[in-house]
């Protein structure tokens, strides 16, 4: 890997606590069938390198997940997966809380936001820490949510 | 006693064609009144008036080509003896009939909401103080009707309830239509600033009918019937000929242009560069990939680049070569980047072919123990498919 080379930007702070878990929002292009992409765990183009989770001791899974469906609902969440802050450090990266970050008038940003840092790294690199953090999210398995109720619902309908 | 009828129909030819049909006593007898010509003139005259800011908005630096008004023109074709049935067209010159179709469409949802009291549509073509202006002239059609008399306005030719102008229905209208309150700034609908949208787009269809004359056709989608023109690109003509058939039996096709999108929903294929056909195996990747030539721009979270074909038809040619080798079927996902990854992974080690949306192969592979993954490229086929068979024989 790369020498670590840490940014931290204005009201960002790294996390420490090794066994908070950062949840992560699995979306139907990230599954074929049962199977996880190891994708699912690294940045899209529009994370710029960091890829969107959410802080467990701020956020309940349940509530991480109802917020991603109701504000992205083209892609709705499927299922929650996790990963622990230690294993993001065990595989020489690291995660930042920028749930405090002052946003742009027009921004939007999901409760308890904090991001695994791929900034730097070269595709190949990406390749195995996103590899290295699915091992992990897989063998801890998914975190028990439920669908996303919609308005007036009193319980979820499976998609058809 | 049922009122004798005139009707006027648009172009046939159009894939969606329209009509007006005017009732009342006036018409009786196979009669075209003189003063009933004025409501056709009206009604050329607002799509032309549109089909010209249309023509300006794309030539922003050129003057308006001294032959477009005459050749943006209506045309009786027929009254039928009898009945007074009249058959209405606008000439289809092909050098300006796609602006004339664009205002045509927009004239004519303007006169539905209009009379459904429904928020009007936009006009984007149109400079906001134009609007007003627009729609006050188009308040004027069926200012001639009396008691008695209407105009029944198809917007499609397959309707079977058009508006329904009247001298009662006009007022309504004319309260949607025309700004009674001058103190307040004409102004389209909330949102309507993202109604009318252009950009390098693919969709999938069946092509359902090609017009050479003016280089036309139409594709049946899941969004509904998207018409398209290939003025710029008539290269493709023959393949949209080659793939033209009925909805239900033609083949699964990909055209790819600048389209133009209304209310977020594709609307019409402005010039078209691409027509290719889709053909994957009947299988469940084949299906998984059909699925993804069909993701449109965004699907990531707002965004993800369309999958390429390259990329589509290079991981149809791996897998069924993995599915021939017998070995374990691979997860497939399309990347955001307008790729496909094709991924074997077990908690002991991942193992992958990513194609890129250019075609150039990624291969690598990680066992668990191993700190770092091995990564290759390579843009031959045959060794990303050694590749893929040897890893998991």
């Amino acid at each position: 890997m790369t020498t670590v080379d840490l940014e931290l930007r204005e009201d960002e702070s790294l996390m420490s606590d090794a066994d908070e878990l950062i949840y992560r929002q699995i979306t139907a292009h990230m599954m074929d069938g049962n199977q996880i992409a190891t994708t699912a765990f690294g940045p899209m183009p529009a994370d710029r390198d960091m890829p969107s989770f959410s802080r467990s001791r701020l956020v309940e899974p349940q509530d991480a997940r109802d917020w991603h469906t109701r504000n992205l609902p083209r892609s709705p969440s499927l299922a929650v997966w996790a990963l622990a802050v230690g294993e993001v450090i065990e595989a020489e990266r690291y995660v930042i809380d920028d749930s405090a970050v002052t946003l742009d008038a027009n921004s939007k940003r999901a409760p308890g936001h904090c991001f695994v840092d791929y900034r730097g790294l070269s595709r190949p690199e990406r390749k195995t820490l996103r590899s290295q953090l699915w091992f992990r999210a897989v063998e801890r398995g998914e975190i028990p949510t439920n669908a996303t109720l919609g308005d007036g619902e009193m319980f979820a309908v499976a998609p058809s | 006693m049922t009122a004798p009828t005139i009707r006027f129909m648009d172009d046939q030819r159009r894939p969606s064609g329209k009509r007006i049909r005017l009732t009342g006593e006036r018409f009786k007898a196979g009669r075209l009144p003189v003063d009933s010509l004025i409501e056709l003139e009206r009604y050329q005259e607002v799509v032309r008036k549109l089909a010209e800011y249309e023509w300006r908005r794309d030539h922003p630096d050129e003057q308006l080509p001294a032959d477009f008004r005459a050749l943006v023109s209506l045309t009786i074709e027929r009254i039928d003896e009898g009945s007074a049935d009249v058959l209405l067209a606008f000439e289809q010159h092909a050098v300006y009939v796609q602006y004339q179709d664009e205002a045509q469409d927009a004239v004519d949802a303007t006169i539905a909401a209009a009379y459904a009291g429904a928020p009007l549509p936009p006009l984007p073509a149109l400079p906001p103080a134009a609007v007003a202006e627009f729609r006050e002239e188009l308040a004027d059609f069926g200012a001639t009707l009396r008691e008695a008399q209407s105009i029944e306005f198809y917007v499609n030719p397959d309707d079977t309830t058009p508006v329904l102008i009247t001298v009662e229905t006009r007022k309504q209208a004319l309260t949607e239509l025309i700004l009674t309150d001058f103190m307040i700034a004409p102004s389209d609908p909330v949102g309507s600033a993202d109604i009318i949208e252009r950009r390098e787009e693919s969709l999938i269809g069946r092509v359902t009918a090609v017009d050479a004359d003016s280089t036309k056709y139409e594709i049946a989608t899941a969004y509904g019937k998207v018409h398209g023109w290939y003025k710029e690109n008539t290269g493709v003509l023959e393949d949209l000929r080659s793939v033209l058939n009925s909805a239900e039996e033609g083949p699964l096709t990909r055209i790819t242009g600048e389209l133009r999108f209304k209310n977020g929903d594709p609307h019409r294929f402005w010039q078209t560069t691409r027509v290719e056909r889709v053909e994957f195996e009947d299988t469940a990747w084949g299906a998984r990939l059909t699925d993804f030539a069909q993701l449109p721009t965004g699907w990531a979270e707002g965004t993800g680049a369309q999958i390429s074909f390259v990329s589509l038809d290079a991981a149809q040619q791996l897998l069924k070569a993995v599915e021939a080798a017998g070995n374990p079927l691979p997860g497939v996902f399309p990347t955001a980047e307008g790729g496909v990854l094709i991924e074997w992974a077990t908690t002991s080690g991942i193992h992958s072919v990513e194609i890129l949306e250019d075609g150039l192969f990624e291969l690598f592979s990680l066992q668990r123990a191993q700190g770092e993954g091995v990564h290759s490229e390579t843009r031959d086929i045959s060794e990303a498919i050694r590749f893929a068979t040897a890893a998991r024989a």
